[in-house]
């Protein structure tokens, strides 16, 4: 029931936001008001991933697959990648709610990560599988989307850390906005067998491997903890 | 938090996958040498000795991917380095514990023939690794009983 509340709740803001903008432009005069609704679901959309991007950084200690069992391989299992921000237990048969509420239920979904299933008037949560396909794909964000945070704050990255900003998924801690974090805020050593310095972000565990001590190119990413080899270099501002 | 006392990454030996087979590429611009699986699948999970090697392991916890961030550059010479590819053909499957520790602290060795084509990646104190298993026609892991000691490469 509170899961459900909470996807009303997100998706009567949404559709209130969308009857606004609709508003606006029809009080301008603009055309394509009818296609409003469409538009502001890919908005949302592209909301979403940054909404859950967001999210994910914020707790990004915690969003990682978690290892359960013992050491021994067959009583090991590894639990999928944790739920979007709002967990869907099980379906949610959304058939006799009113339309608007079918509506915002949707667009509720659009938004925390979960599915409108408009043919079975159902919610239901996504698989594991596509879990693990939205943490890919940095929680939904198109892949050519990747790299541009780094971009709009005018920092060098390698193309290399692109391709690993895309394996080494969210459910690892990794993400832009960390690695950005890393990068900005980060604690500085120099690792003296690489000749790099890294850029180690306590709070996330994420570290980002740069070419120079200060307005360096991102080398690569990952996450884990600081070496012994590596010498703590006085801080200076990542760029 | 510092990594804790040096242990091995321990592995188990899988029959030969696509998903498990690793082929090494030297990126020029970041000075890594990759060694990736070409099944494009997420890596859930990651280790790492020293930030030098990272390395990336995928749902099933087979090694997908190793990236060793030490430049050419720094690749010690010794010309008594050669390849040799073993009859045995494997995957590598990390262990939850070797997952669990994260971060090791191992003697990182490269070593390299006189032209740069064969790498020898070497994280282990004993110089002799008694298995060989083959993870590609490119790239060999070395391993004494389920340690894994180290890599040799052919670029």
């Amino acid at each position: 029931m509170i899961v459900a509340a909470v996807i009303l709740a997100v998706g009567f803001v949404a559709l209130e936001f969308s009857e606004r903008m609709q508003a606006l432009r029809a009080r301008r005069g603009e055309p394509g008001v009818g296609e409003w609704l469409l538009i502001a679901g890919l908005s949302l959309a592209s909301l979403s991933s940054v909404a859950q991007s967001a999210i994910a950084r914020t707790v990004a200690g915690t969003a990682r697959p978690r290892l359960v069992g013992g050491d021994e391989p067959e009583q090991d299992a590894v639990a999928p990648p944790d739920c979007p921000p709002v967990c869907v237990p099980e379906e949610i048969d959304i058939s006799s709610w009113p339309t608007l509420a079918q509506e915002a239920a949707v667009l509720g979904c659009l938004l925390l990560g979960c599915h409108g299933d408009d043919q079975r008037e159902r919610i239901v949560p996504p698989s594991p599988a596509e879990r693990l396909a939205d943490s890919v794909l940095g929680m939904g964000a198109p892949a050519g989307v990747i790299g541009n945070l780094f971009k709009k704050a005018g920092v060098p990255v390698a193309d290399h850390v692109l391709h690993r900003l895309t394996e080494r998924t969210v459910t690892r801690g990794i993400s832009e906005e960390a690695a950005l974090r890393a990068y900005y805020r980060g604690r500085l050593f120099y690792n003296p067998r690489s000749g790099n310095y890294i850029r180690y972000d306590s709070q996330t565990g994420v570290a980002v491997v740069v070419d120079k001590s200060s307005s360096g190119k991102v080398i690569t990413v990952f996450e884990g903890n600081p070496s012994p080899d590596w010498t703590p270099v006085r801080w200076r501002y990542g760029k | 938090m510092m990594c804790a006392a040096m242990r091995a990454i321990k592995v188990t030996v899988l029959p030969p996958t696509e998903q498990g087979r690793l082929y090494p590429r030297y990126d020029i611009e970041a000075q890594i040498l990759e060694v990736s699986s070409r099944v494009p699948r997420s890596w859930p999970f990651g280790i790492d000795i020293d930030g030098c090697i990272i390395f990336d392991i995928d749902s099933d916890f087979r090694l997908a991917n190793f990236d060793l961030l030490i430049p050419r550059r720094l690749w010690r010479i010794d010309p008594t380095v050669a390849w040799q590819l073993p009859t045995t053909a494997g995957d590598l499957q990390i262990s939850r514990t070797s997952i669990r520790h994260k971060s090791f602290h191992l003697p990182l060795r490269v070593r390299t023939n006189s032209d740069r084509t064969v790498v020898v990646i070497r994280f282990s104190i004993s110089p002799y690794s008694p298995v060989e298993i083959a993870l590609s026609d490119q790239c060999t892991a070395q391993l004494t009983g389920q340690r894994l000691d180290g890599f040799v490469v052919v670029l």
